[in-house]
């Protein structure tokens, strides 16, 4: 069978790309930390993929957040199947769920 | 040839002339298209070409060389000027459209391919439609004012509605912020 990371170069981008549809966006750090990957190593894979123009980076305030870019003429396709592809994947769908996105009132105790 | 004081589009057509003396074919497009369309309103700071056909960076830098421009990471930089060349991955597309047409322009001997009027406001509007940024629908809006007769607006609203219903997260009002900008000059 072929192994989907062979379609996409390297085991972590394919990770990547599957963490990012479904948390969207994330900065490398955080990536980094939930694929328990090197920051560096995500950096580049980053670079890569955004070279390619599938992912795009922009800074907000100090933070550089990553998604995959809805601009690239094939971010429909590449998007239905990553959520295919992460439909397949248990291990990045439990990381991805905890990952809280919605907003939290300040003060809030967590 | 490249010197001090040569503009973002001077080398625009030095850089696509040799491209095309290689038999190549590199399309100007991005902020550095806008530029040439609108040099009053905006001001890119690299130029940016996408190669009709892939070429390892050697055979690209081959090219460069001769000019003056040398390889800084992604880019390519010259000493006699501040702007730089960028050759982002092709294919040429804005949104979901494979770009196949663009406008082919002359100067002298010289030759520069860039992507129509009408692409290249579909293109800087594309930064807004994605990413709410406002420079890109005050760019996109300076080239539709600045080639009034040459860009379709027909042909952008229709483009527009084709995203709109392929991409859920963009949001149709940003279609009518631009018509609203355009019908505010």
């Amino acid at each position: 069978m072929t192994r989907p990371d062979a379609l996409f170069g390297s085991r972590l981008r394919e990770r990547i790309l599957k963490l990012l549809v479904l948390v969207e966006p994330a900065y490398p750090r955080q990536i980094a930390a939930l694929l328990g990957e090197h920051l560096v190593s995500v950096q580049n894979a980053v670079t890569a993929l955004g070279d390619l123009g599938v992912v795009a980076s922009r800074l907000v305030g100090r933070t550089r957040l990553v998604e995959l870019d809805p601009r690239w003429y094939a971010a429909a396709e590449l998007r239905a199947f990553l959520e295919r592809l992460a439909e397949g994947d248990s291990e990045i769908r439990e990381l991805a769920a905890a990952v809280r996105q919605r907003p939290r009132r300040p003060g809030k105790p967590i | 040839m490249i010197q001090r004081g040569s503009s973002l589009i001077d080398g625009a057509f030095v850089v696509c002339t040799a491209f095309d003396a290689a038999d190549f074919t590199a399309v100007l497009c991005g902020g550095s298209a806008a530029t040439f369309y609108a040099p009053e309103a905006y001001m890119s700071a690299d130029d940016d070409f996408v190669l009709t056909v892939e070429l390892p960076r050697r055979e690209i830098s081959a090219i460069m060389a001769p000019l003056g421009f040398r390889e800084s990471g992604r880019i390519y930089v010259h000493d006699a000027v501040v702007w730089t060349v960028d050759f982002p991955r092709g294919p040429l597309a804005i949104g979901r459209d494979i770009v196949t047409t663009w406008a082919t322009e002359r100067r002298g001997a010289e030759i520069l391919h860039v992507i129509s009027p009408t692409d290249s406001v579909r293109d800087r509007f594309m930064h807004y439609f994605a990413w709410n940024d406002y420079s890109g629908l005050t760019q996109a809006v300076a080239v539709a004012r600045a080639q009034r007769e040459r860009v379709d607006l027909d042909a952008f609203r229709a483009w527009a509605e084709t995203e709109l219903r392929e991409t859920p997260a963009y949001e149709s009002r940003r279609v009518e912020a631009f018509f609203k900008a355009l019908h505010e000059a």
